[in-house]
């Protein structure tokens, strides 16, 4: 009689190892992310898109989102720097430049 | 940012050393549904997981989904400095590398703050089926803990026989053997309650060990709740009320003649 192993009943992923990029200081606070590059994406255009929402920041329209995170930086409406973060690593695609009316209107 | 403010702080000392005994490292994950966690222990026989949603604290913050790794030992330290009475409030920046747990005693004199340092722990994430189970059984939590300590100074490994009678522990070790038979029992104080649900009768035998670490949960809900199905791990469920649960998954023993008989 042997002791059965708990995961030969529930199936596993690896999960909280991983650590968030950059600051060197964040290494022991792992991120949830996903090793899927699409779902990182969706993460990354779901954080646009809450900044997008956010009318604090001004009207979103008729500009880049480096823009309107541009302009409120300088209003000192303290926009989030992880946006701000994104938008520098995309600068190239349109999907993250583009607030998320652009091409619908 | 994560936090989150608890006035009944002996409860998080109360969910800390129902787990501590079984997993000694585990990634706590902090989202907007609450302060999770899911561990297996070291041998990887036994799961647990806890929830303690976020609508169960009086305050609760959590700006992006974070893990926090601490070692449960030295967290059990920092809670053990806590009073009873104290509130108990939980603090991390995104990028920090430590957590501040904040004892505040009842009537606001004296405030504490300690400091955790986080660690990288490289864990597995097991996904749970949602599963119709043959047979749960609703009992006083007191009362299991008693059966499985008894049981334990007997034999070392436990056979759960659920039917629409009644539950029975039996256990046979060097010195003899023990059988324990709780009947159904509806009477009117909930918290005495045995309730028993079938679909099937199901017989499963578990190491003593692990149940009797599971029952460490007991000071956390007055009953405990079995769920079983033929050869899937048992759940046992302690409830929090008003704020979520800690489960614990024991995979059965692999019985050879015990599952010739029942097939």
């Amino acid at each position: 009689m042997g002791s059965e192993k708990i995961t030969s009943h529930f199936k596993g992923s690896k999960s909280g190892r991983r650590s968030s990029t950059g600051k060197g200081k964040a290494k022991a606070v792992a991120r949830v992310e996903d090793d899927d590059e699409n779902t990182e994406e969706a993460k990354y255009l779901s954080i646009l898109k809450t900044f997008d929402m956010t009318t604090k920041y001004g009207p979103a329209l008729g500009l880049t989102r480096m823009e309107r995170w541009e302009r409120a930086e300088k209003l000192n409406l303290d926009p989030p720097a992880d946006v701000y973060k994104i938008l520098t690593e995309h600068d190239e695609d349109g999907k993250f430049t583009e607030c998320v009316w652009e091409r619908m209107v | 940012m994560f936090e989150a403010r608890l006035v009944q702080g002996s409860l998080l000392k109360k969910v800390l050393e129902s787990i501590k005994d079984l997993v000694t490292d585990a990634n706590f994950d902090c989202s907007n549904n609450g302060f999770a966690l899911q561990a297996m222990d070291s041998s990887h026989v036994s799961l647990v997981a806890l929830l303690l949603r976020s609508d169960g604290f009086e305050h609760y913050r959590c700006d992006r989904n974070m893990t926090m790794g601490m070692n449960l030992s030295n967290m059990s330290k920092m809670l053990k400095c806590a009073g009873n009475e104290d509130i108990i409030t939980m603090k991390a920046d995104d990028t920090g590398d430590v957590v501040t747990f904040m004892f505040e005693s009842p009537d606001q004199d004296k405030i504490s703050d300690f400091e955790l340092k986080l660690m990288d722990i490289d864990s597995e994430h097991l996904g749970i089926p949602d599963t119709e189970y043959a047979a749960t059984v609703k009992m006083p939590s007191s009362e299991f803990m008693r059966i499985c300590r008894d049981l334990s100074s007997i034999g070392d490994t436990v056979t759960i026989s659920v039917s629409k009678d009644g539950v029975k522990f039996s256990t046979t070790g060097d010195i003899g053997q023990a059988n324990i038979t709780c009947r159904q029992n509806t009477s009117v104080d909930k918290e005495e309650q045995t309730i028993i649900e079938l679909q099937e009768p199901v017989t499963l035998t578990f190491a003593l060990r692990y149940l009797n670490s599971f029952t460490k949960a007991t000071p956390l809900a007055p009953t405990v709740q079995l769920q079983m199905s033929k050869e899937l791990p048992v759940v046992v469920q302690y409830l929090i009320a008003d704020m979520g649960y800690v489960r614990y998954y024991l995979a059965p023993k692999i019985e050879d003649d015990e599952t010739a008989e029942a097939a």
